[in-house]
């Protein structure tokens, strides 16, 4: 009879213990994990590099390069006024802030279909003042990998609540950066978990400058020369300080610098071309921050495509 | 002197003990101890005969000098045991039931002619009802129970009435195992499925094959775990089933059960998402019914040694689903009438009116209904020849066939493809033999097997040359067919509706041949022992054509313009175009492929009853190898060859009187891959995915107009990836296997405590406790796009060598470099949300089943028997067994639980079939009227409780049901089922033997039809999972799901799709299923009527 109690307590034990299954969730002070920027959601998407060394005093870092995209003159032709402004949109413009627990959606954004900051508590400055452009928080709780918790979504765009018809918050198009320098953002504020503990938000995000397009790569292998037509964001050449040409070595897949060529110069002759070389050119700003700033390798170029980045 | 030979006498039925185990696993075997009742001294020398309407003859054995004798392998059935001495009275018991598998102890004392007694022949009482000699847990399910109690007609049906049974989507688990991974056992051979692991092979049917009818069996033992070496392949339970014999005198039976669905309850409860035009009911007044009538008989063909038994009986279901359509009641157009019901308009932003309970205002669409004929139509018909050689030597040739064809239905679809016929057929045949040597110290048994089964799907011509098209978004009805009353896809919209052609089509055939061979030997050391070795062999084949209607089933965005082909065969080719494929890959027809395995086991156990303490101690070893290959691609797919299972049990007599036990186990137990993995990851198959240019393909196609011509699609091959659509290739065939790959195994272990309080009633409680070890699985570096199969959370890493399927163990640097070197306890991946590398562990197989069951037993004597049982269980973990219950998925060991690395949280917690509670009361009593009438009245309730509910979100590539947004099972349960069953029938004896028996069950006397299945799909659209929530909570099925859960778990409503839009919520999530396959109600309150002539 003795082993028939303990069975009946072994039976206890075990019900009380399939009361709840799950661990619970995580409590005490939230931490942020780490910052990055991303501006795809696809395996080839643009990344910012993550920061995850930030807090405490010191603000999270997140450096984006950018791209530039040239203005489109109205067409006097049709009725419409379909000019478009030139734009500057961080290559990974949206920041996502890791924390290691759930938070508090209300008080990130102001309700569960509108990424409008809640109660205003982000505050955004533009190199060193008030960013006039609209910034949106989204709270997102989910995530990819359980060793991280929730995350803010911060973003300067348009708001994506339902109904939305636009781009979706990574294709956002805003005008975040410049053709001439870098532009430092300062995002602060505070929000907070569900169990009311303050978070501090303290980011600066860096969004490099770009000029634009090379276009109309020519390889011409039989006069050993590559041409090209002016970045089309350089700002009448004045911001552009040159072009720094790559050429794919053969023994390696990356490439390795081949030239700088000074501002306004569109051509550069190769005497040991062959066709089974490609090259790349990068765009270089004149003076940013009083040094030449290199923009991202465009290319390949061949003698087969030369297609406009 | 007198009176204490009496009392001794009257003790000696309570030495019959059931004691030992390793029988065979179609007969039973009797052993015990004649002693001298004058003196209590073993008796050497008597000789005994058993006898019985089953056996061929007599068996006889004669006692050697400790007194002790043993008739094995007796056929189950009532037996009568007589003892000769002389100078003793002879001495006869004839209460002696001998059940399958099993092994009973029957001591008997035998009184001096000098005795004076009135009676002339010792007869003694009724057996003891406590099995001690085993620990296995389950129970053999009489005759007697299926005559008497409200039951179904099939053998699958019947075993749900054992503790721990429930029913899941294809077929009964057992123990917290799905029903894929029980053994089917017929007359002691394997006939499980090869391919799936169910018990008819076709998994995509709505009304399944019925398992045979229980007219034709003898017997079932239904074990639910703590089994011996000698069973094996399984991680669940065992259905072992024992056909019928003939007999020294013919006897057999004409039969008919009819179930005329129109009797009660005109029309089922309504199917159909919230909201949606499509829905349908059952209707059966229109004509459904279940049918089955038949004939069996057996008989001598030469008395005492050769005997047939025959049986054939077509099975029917026909069924009958009304379909209509419904037009929502918008909120700004309201009568007065609709007003008053009017509390709210839908979350989605349509302006649908909702009630106060939650549910939609609808309309039926005058004119709309249409009657849906489905059914299957079973054949079944058994055989069996039963030869005695002489006394040891026995031969047993059955076989059974199960030609069947059934239709299925789609609701929510064109009329095109609203109904699907497919033919299957099963088919057994089993050859055995049996002998007795050493004096029946030696115990030899050889059987072959051939099993053989089909599944031919018969679409109609369009059916299979048509693309299937899936409309995955809202769209409104109106586009499609007519429906009075609509103009907006507010009115009546439909998601994912069907248009065209059939998606999946398949014609598959699969075969086994099977032998074995045991020998078993029975000697004294320390004790008696019953020792058995045996070797057991499989060889399976699988062969398979399959393809899509109109080689490629596709997906239309009507918003975003675009088609996709969500699921289309074809093979990567040299970078080439034509005209029926774009650059770079091949559309192929069909696909066919062959596939083999062979399944080895050996096995070693004993059965050891000490020579104190009322003590048994059963133990043995198993070893179980596997390899699989296929024959298309000639690629062999694994070899695993250490399956070691080790299996332990003690049984302590407490009583000494065979009236009580206490007992313990603890086992391993394997799993055997079967063929469907053969097909899938080592043939070749392989999945294309692109966009269509829907310019050419769809020119119709746009939110306004929906609709397109899916005749228009058919040659409709001008493919034109975009910059950013989806072109994938989704590589399944020639998987990679894991060069270390370790079986799938279970632990079990358990302990029980029976006492038998009265004669035939034993109460008891059963602790039962399962464990799961190494799982097999698919796993994939990139989210989905290529896979290889290993042991998740176990294993060194290893490389794929250059031919894409061969592997090593370990990675050079170069290996690293270029992604070949794979591992099994985690990849490298992005997060599809962000586009960020994230480190993703696969976690290690878990699955917890601890289960604590309280039961009462009365076995039939003096007119009544019954059975109460009550388990408390949970079952949790992360692995809920070899296929997915949230989308059906049955692909054991490649199904998509380890495919989504980004995926992986959330995976822990309540696992599909976790019912805390389950309630099982059965009984019947007997009045015998006069000689001739006699009336029987029989009763059943089961209550169970519901199943865990989850809320689940999409996939971008797989689709939904893929992401836990929560823990899994957090989310609430479906209802708790009761349900009432009552059975009454009337024997009338013509003519002895000839007796006509009428009966009556009435099913679900109180017509509950609770929601069975639960709509987990939180939403359609692809999310990540929301990890370290905690929010458990009852939302699911209750007035308000989603608002509930909202409220309960503030988080998910915050809830993004991966590329950041607030997510469109599933306004059906947490209330009925609207699965076709499944039924998503209780069946209503159902009569059925028996008539039997027996003879």
């Amino acid at each position: 009879m003795k082993s028939i109690r303990s069975l009946w307590w072994l039976g206890v034990v075990a019900a009380v213990a399939a009361c709840d299954p799950y661990d619970p969730e995580v409590g005490g002070q939230p931490k942020v994990l780490s910052v990055f920027a991303s501006g795809g959601n696809s395996n080839d998407g643009v990344l910012a590099e993550e920061d995850a060394t930030g807090g405490g005093t010191d603000p999270w870092d997140v450096t984006s390069t950018s791209v530039c995209t040239a203005a489109v003159p109205d067409d006097p032709a049709t009725a419409d006024d379909e000019s478009v402004p030139q734009r500057v949109k961080p290559d990974a413009g949206v920041i996502f802030v890791k924390v290691n627990k759930l938070l508090d959606g209300a008080s990130i954004q102001t309700t569960p279909d509108s990424c409008v900051p809640a109660n205003s508590w982000l505050t955004v400055t533009r190199d060193g003042v008030p960013d006039a452009a609209a910034w949106f928080t989204c709270y997102n709780p989910s995530t990819a990998t359980s060793a991280e918790g929730s995350s803010i979504v911060i973003y300067r765009g348009e708001n994506i609540s339902p109904g939305f018809s636009g781009n979706l918050w990574l294709d956002q198009a805003n005008d975040a950066g410049t053709t001439t320098a870098v532009v430092d953002y300062a995002l602060t504020g505070q929000v907070k978990d569900k169990q009311g503990n303050l978070v501090d938000i303290n980011i600066t995000f860096h969004v490099e400058p770009d000029a634009g397009s090379v276009g109309d790569v020519v390889v011409d292998t039989t006069a050993k020369t590559i041409t090209w037509e002016l970045a089309e964001c350089d700002g009448g050449l004045a911001a552009t300080g040159g072009y720094h040409l790559y050429k794919q070595d053969a023994t390696d897949d990356a490439p390795v610098s081949l030239t700088e060529q000074p501002a306004g110069t569109t051509s550069f002759t190769d005497p040991d071309m062959t066709d089974t070389r490609e090259y790349f050119i990068a765009p270089i700003i004149a003076n940013v921050g009083g040094q030449p700033y290199e923009t991202s390798q465009q290319g390949p170029f061949d003698t087969t495509t030369n297609p406009t980045p | 002197m007198r009176k204490k030979l009496l009392r001794l006498v009257r003790i000696a039925p309570l030495a019959l003990l059931f004691a030992g185990i390793a029988s065979a696993q179609t007969t039973g075997t009797v052993l015990g101890v004649v002693t001298d009742a004058s003196t209590g001294k073993p008796v050497a020398g008597a000789v005994i005969i058993a006898t019985s309407p089953a056996l061929q003859g007599e068996q006889t054995a004669v006692t050697d000098a400790n007194g002790a004798y043993r008739l094995p392998l007796l056929p189950p059935g009532e037996y009568k045991l007589a003892v000769q001495l002389e100078g003793y009275k002879p001495a006869e018991r004839s209460d002696i039931t001998i059940r399958i598998d099993k092994t009973i102890r029957a001591n008997l004392a035998v009184v001096p002619e000098a005795v004076q007694m009135e009676e002339q022949v010792v007869r003694t009482g009724a057996a003891p009802a406590v099995n001690i000699g085993a620990a296995e847990s389950g129970a053999v399910i009489s005759r007697e129970f299926v005559a008497s109690i409200p039951v179904g007609r099939t053998v699958e049906n019947v075993s749900t009435v054992v503790p721990t049974a429930s029913v899941d989507q294809y077929g009964v688990g057992f123990a917290g195992a799905q029903s894929p991974e029980n053994a089917y056992i017929l007359d002691g051979m394997n006939v499980t499925d090869p391919v799936y692991g169910t018990f008819g092979g076709n998994t995509n049917t709505q009304i399944s094959q019925p398992s045979l009818l229980t007219n034709f069996i003898q017997e079932i033992d239904v074990k639910t775990g703590g089994f011996m070496p000698e069973y094996g392949r399984t991680t669940g339970g065992i259905l072992n089933m024992v056909t019928r014999t003939g007999s020294n005198e013919f006897h057999g039976s004409v039969f008919g059960n009819f179930t005329p669905r129109l009797l009660v309850d005109p029309s089922g409860e309504v199917n159909g998402a919230a909201g949606e035009a499509v829905a349908w009911r059952s209707k059966p007044d229109e004509g459904a019914y279940d049918a089955d009538f038949g004939f069996e008989v057996g008989g001598p063909i030469q008395k005492d040694k050769l005997w047939f038994y025959a049986g054939f009986a077509p099975v029917i279901t026909e069924r009958r689903t009304e379909r209509f359509l419904r037009n929502n009641v918008l909120a700004d157009t309201l009568s007065p009438e609709e007003a008053a019901q009017c509390v709210g308009e839908d979350p989605s932003g349509y302006g649908r009116c909702i009630r106060s309970d939650g549910s939609y205002l609808q309309t039926t669409a005058p004119g709309s209904s249409q009657i849906i004929d489905t059914g299957r139509t079973t054949y079944q018909f058994t055989g069996k020849l039963t030869y005695l050689l002489d006394e040891n030597n026995s031969f047993t040739l059955s076989g059974f066939g199960m030609p069947s064809n059934s239709s299925r239905y789609r609701m929510n679809s064109a009329a095109t493809q609203r109904t699907l016929d497919t033919d299957d057929n099963i088919f057994d045949v089993i050859g055995r033999y049996g002998g007795k040597f050493l004096d029946k110290h030696l115990i030899v048994e050889a059987a072959g097997s051939w099993h053989y089964s089909s599944t031919v799907d018969q679409p109609t011509n369009f059916q299979r040359n048509t693309s299937a098209l899936r409309y995955s978004e809202d769209v409104p009805l109106s586009a499609f067919e007519p429906i009075a009353g609509c103009s907006s896809v507010e009115q009546c919209p439909v998601f994912q509706y069907m248009d065209g052609g059939w998606d999946y089509l398949n014609d598959q055939r699969s075969n086994r041949l099977a032998g074995k061979v045991s020998a078993a030997y029975l000697f004294e050391a320390l004790g008696s022992h019953n020792a058995k070795v045996g070797l057991d062999v499989e060889r399976s084949s699988y062969e398979i054509d399959k393809d899509y209607g109109g080689n490629a089933w596709l997906d239309l965005f009507p918003s975003l313009s675009r088609i996709r082909a969500f699921r289309s065969y074809g093979f990567i080719n040299d970078g080439s175009a034509t005209t029926d494929s774009p650059t770079g890959f091949t559309i192929v027809d069909s696909i066919a492929n062959q596939s083999n395995t062979t399944s080895t086991a050996v096995y070693l156990q004993d059965s050891w009853q000490l020579p104190v303490a009322n003590v048994t101690l059963n133990a043995g070893i198993r070893w179980e190898g596997q390899n699989m290959s296929n024959d298309t691609t000639d690629i062999t797919g694994f070899s695993i060859y250490n399956n070691w299972a080790p299996r332990v049990q003690a049984i302590w007599d407490f009583t000494g009187n065979g009236r009580g036990k206490l007992a313990g186990s603890w086992g391993r137990f394997f799993y055997m891959i079967p063929l469907d993995m053969g097909d899938r990851s080592f043939g070749n198959e392989v999945q294309v995915r692109y966009q269509l240019d829907n310019a050419v393909c769809a020119p119709t196609l746009s939110e306004a107009t929906p609709v397109v011509n899916p005749t228009a699609l058919t040659g409709c091959r001008t493919y034109e990836p975009r910059s950013g659509d989806l072109f994938g290739i989704l590589v399944g065939g020639a998987t990679p296997v894991h060069p270390d790959l370790q079986g799938v195994y279970v632990d079990q272990f358990g302990g029980q405590a029976e006492y038998e309080i009265l004669s035939d009633v034993a109460v008891g409680v059963e602790y039962n406790g399962r464990r799961q070890g190494q799982t097999i699985e698919d796993m994939s570096p990139d989210d989905g796009n290529h896979y290889f199969i290993g042991n998740p959370g176990y294993g060194q890493p290893f490389t794929v060598l250059e031919d894409g399927h061969s592997t090593i163990e370990g990675c050079t640097q170069a290996a690293i470099d270029d992604g070949r070197c794979l591992s099994t306890k985690g990849v490298e991946t992005f997060d599809p949300s962000t586009g960020r590398t994230i480190q993703v562990a696969f976690p290690k197989p878990e699955r917890s089943y601890d289960a604590l069951t309280v039961f009462v037993r009365k076995n039939f004597s003096q007119n009544w028997q019954g059975s109460v049982s009550y388990t408390y269980s949970y079952l949790r973990g992360n692995l809920a067994g070899p296929y997915r219950e949230e989308d059906g998925q049955i692909d054991p060991g490649i199904t998509s639980e380890y495919d989504l690395a980004s995926l992986t949280a959330n995976r822990f917690g309540r696992l599909p079939g976790d019912r805390p509670h389950q309630v099982k009361l059965f009984g019947s009593y007997t009045f015998n009227l006069s000689q001739r009438f006699n009336v029987s009245a029989g009763a059943a309730y089961t209550g169970l409780s519901g199943n865990p509910v989850n809320a689940l979100g999409a996939h971008p590539d797989y689709g939904e049901g893929q992401a836990f947004i929560l823990p899994r099972g957090m989310a609430g349960r479906s209802p708790f089922l009761h349900n009432v069953d009552l059975r009454g029938s009337l024997s009338y004896v013509i003519r002895p033997p000839y007796a006509l028996q009428f009966s009556v069950d009435v099913f679900n006397i109180l017509n509950s039809q609770e929601a069975r299945t639960t709509d987990e799909n939180y939403t359609f659209d692809a999310v990540q999972p929301i990890a370290g929530i905690n929010c458990d909570t009852s939302a699911a099925h209750s007035g308000d799901p989603i608002g509930q859960l909202k409220r309960d778990c503030p988080d998910v409503a915050y809830l993004k799709t991966v590329d950041g839009r607030p997510v469109t919520v599933n306004p059906n999530w947490g209330k009925a299923g609207t699965f076709a396959n499944v039924p998503n109600f209780q069946f209503p309150l159902s009569l059925r009527f028996g008539v039997a002539l027996s003879f």
